[in-house]
């Protein structure tokens, strides 16, 4: 980030940043009409971006700052695509990965091939693709611990089409389908890594 | 209306560990998500869905006046046109017909409103034999079962299981050859169709336009129940009214893809009343009973987008929860996606609770639905109803605590702190159980991002 003139800084909200954020208070250096708030997560920007401003809509205080905000918040690898630029990024790193795409990146932000020009700027990274790529690893927020069985049926039909593919890595935009099926690998001891996608971009410059 | 989808958590249970079920789901599941994906190559799926859209849009807000623009033409064919504004009623008006008419034996075909309304046990118990004809549905028929899919009702069984259900039921000898159980079944039901006294089908649009029953179908068991006998009887829900003829042109493309990756489906009848004097066969008796149970009360709300529905099935095909428990698991004749929908909408949210929870909302549906229906985002407002209408003392507390947690950056920190220092106790393990019933818990880091951050060592 300083390398591209980005100041990058942490609000004092919480994490999930619903409402200091949103009501300017993220601290004084933050402008929303020129700045921007980046994510490690498609899920969590979908619900600001998508939701917020219909959720706020009947919200006096807050309809107008949730319309604006929804315009400045970008999930990390939109951030680097269409903001920071792509191009501007090179690494190398010796691995072979897959990639498993986030259902609310994929499907409430769009998301499919921006991760995967990141991934393909970096040197010596093989990436296989997932068989049934598209198909939802099973985390769903609540519907993970309200039917887990379900859920976890998922996580195993996803991490067999990832041992298919033989890749040492699972690489992803969502940090909570990678808790979810790194969880579920453990316990079913499958020995791969399950990686956000800025740990691979870190590694792959340092 | 009591129904089992109350008692989806139970049933789901009981689903989920049959490992051929799931074995089978997948196979046939998988096998027509690739379909209709290589079947919508050689169009245009986006535009041809923004039609589909907004002709059920159109259909289903102007719903009145197109029912009394179809109810005038279907009479001046000929037709008799029930509303049935209940399942008790739609069972009723059908049954009086049968036995105005002497009826002993009803040829069948596919119809997911007889279903809802149970209509084949009804008429069984009132001695009437009723026989599915359409091949899934016969194999459910004669597995004393009820269809787990609502355009593929046998989707749950291999033609191993088909093949040992003829054995035992029909007595045919160990097959399990696809052709070969066909003819079988087909050798049975031939002598039903020339047997029985009246037809009963459902229709997949009504034309407002013409007075048009349309119906899609593969088997030609279809065209045969409605044409074989002296009495047709159309049974199906008010909302599959379109206006004009010509918008079949649209719907045709899409169905068949969607359903099953078909570019059109073997068999479309239009049917246009009993059979005039010029004609030598049809029915001389044509029937149409329309079911309302609950769809007219989703108009003007914000549920409406459901009524779009034409039960193409492709929703249950892409779904992952679909794929894992089967259409028996929902407890209901409508399962998967849409029938975690329609299935409160029509039998009540009392009924069917859990249903709205059950989906992972990944959006998959919403993405391969030929009209357009946002249905993760409708489980979603579904939830928030159902949610705003309980009173869960410990989800509430849980969710006020949240909400003061949010608003204080203090308390959020404090608690995360907490949160850290307690991950240590298996006590505070086991409130997640849950979760680590089933998975492993990452390790929780000592110091949170921001202490990190604060301390500068990011840089």
């Amino acid at each position: 980030m300083a390398m591209h003139q980005i100041n990058a800084f942490m609000p004092d909200g919480p994490a999930s940043t619903h409402h200091s954020t949103i009501h300017g208070k993220a601290g004084s250096e933050f402008d929303l009409k020129q700045d921007y708030v980046v994510g490690p997560s498609g899920s969590c920007i979908a619900m600001m971006r998508n939701f917020y401003p219909g959720l706020l809509q009947a919200d006096q205080r807050y309809s107008q700052v949730a319309a604006e905000f929804a315009t400045r918040i970008f999930e990390f690898t939109e951030f680097i695509n269409n903001v920071v630029g792509v191009e501007k990024f090179t690494g190398k790193l010796n691995a072979v990965v897959s990639f498993h795409d986030s259902c609310h990146g994929l499907r409430e932000l769009g998301i499919k091939q921006g991760p995967r020009n990141i991934l393909r700027r970096i040197n010596g990274l093989k990436l296989i693709e997932l068989p049934y790529n598209e198909v939802c690893c099973g985390f769903g927020g609540t519907f993970a611990v309200k039917f887990p069985e379900i859920s976890v049926a998922m996580a195993d039909e996803k991490l067999k089409n990832f041992d298919q593919t033989k890749a040492d890595i699972l690489v992803s935009t969502d940090t909570s389908c990678l808790m979810h099926l790194h969880g579920r690998a453990k316990r079913k001891g499958f020995n791969q890594r399950f990686a956000h996608i800025a740990e691979i971009m870190a590694e792959s410059i340092s | 209306m009591e129904i089992e989808a109350k008692h989806f958590k139970e049933l789901y249970k009981k689903q989920i560990v049959k490992d051929r079920l799931r074995s089978n789901l997948s196979k046939a599941t998988l096998q027509a998500v690739d379909s209709r994906e290589e079947s919508f190559k050689e169009v245009d799926f986006q535009f041809l869905r923004a039609q589909a859209k907004m002709i059920r849009e159109e259909s289903v807000s102007h719903l009145n006046e197109l029912l009394s623009e179809f109810e005038d033409q279907a009479r001046k064919n000929g037709c008799n046109i029930f509303y049935a504004q209940t399942p008790e009623k739609a069972r009723a008006y059908v049954l009086d017909v049968a036995v105005r008419n002497n009826v002993k034996l009803i040829v069948k075909s596919k119809s997911m409103v007889t279903e809802e309304i149970e209509l084949v046990p009804f008429l069984s118990e009132k001695g009437i034999e009723t026989v599915e004809t359409d091949l899934g549905e016969y194999i459910v028929q004669l597995a004393k079962e009820k269809p787990s899919h609502i355009t593929t009702p046998a989707i749950h069984k291999s033609r191993t299981e088909i093949a040992e259900l003829f054995h035992e039921k029909i007595g045919t000898e160990m097959n399990d050859d696809p052709k070969f159980l066909t003819a079988e079944a087909r050798r049975v039901l031939r002598e039903k169709f020339l047997a029985a006294d009246m037809g009963i089908s459902g229709a997949n649009f009504l034309i407002a336009e013409t007075g048009d029953a349309v119906i899609v179908e593969n088997e030609g068991n279809a065209r045969l129940s409605t044409s074989s006998t002296n009495v047709h009887v159309v049974v199906t829900g008010i909302e599959k009214v379109i206006p004009k003829f010509s918008d079949l042109r649209i719907f045709m493309r899409v169905l068949g893809r969607s359903s099953t990756g078909q570019k059109l489906t073997s068999y479309v009848s239009v049917l246009r009343g009993p059979r005039t004097e010029e004609e030598k066969d049809g029915p001389r008796e044509v029937h149409i009973v329309l079911l309302d149970n609950g769809r007219s009360s989703l108009l003007g709300t914000d549920h409406q987008e459901v009524l779009n529905c034409i039960r193409c099935g492709a929703c249950l095909n892409v779904c992952p929860v679909y794929r894992n428990i089967g259409g028996h698991a929902y407890g209901s004749v409508y399962p998967g996606p849409i029938g975690s929908l329609v299935t409160p909408m029509y039998f009540g949210e009392k009924n069917a609770p859990d249903l709205p929870f059950a989906s992972s909302l990944c959006g998959n549906c919403s993405e391969v639905c030929p009209v357009g229906i946002e249905i993760h985002h409708q489980l979603l407002s579904l939830r928030h109803e159902i949610v705003a209408a309980r009173k869960s003392r410990i989800e509430r507390f849980l969710f006020k605590n949240y909400r003061k947690t949010m608003l204080r950056p203090g308390r959020y920190q404090m608690i995360g702190r907490f949160a850290r220092a307690l991950s240590k106790f298996s006590v505070v393990r086991r409130i997640m159980k849950p979760w680590t019933d089933y998975r492993d818990i990452p390790e929780f880091p000592s110091q949170s991002f921001r202490e990190i951050y604060k301390s500068g060592k990011l840089n």
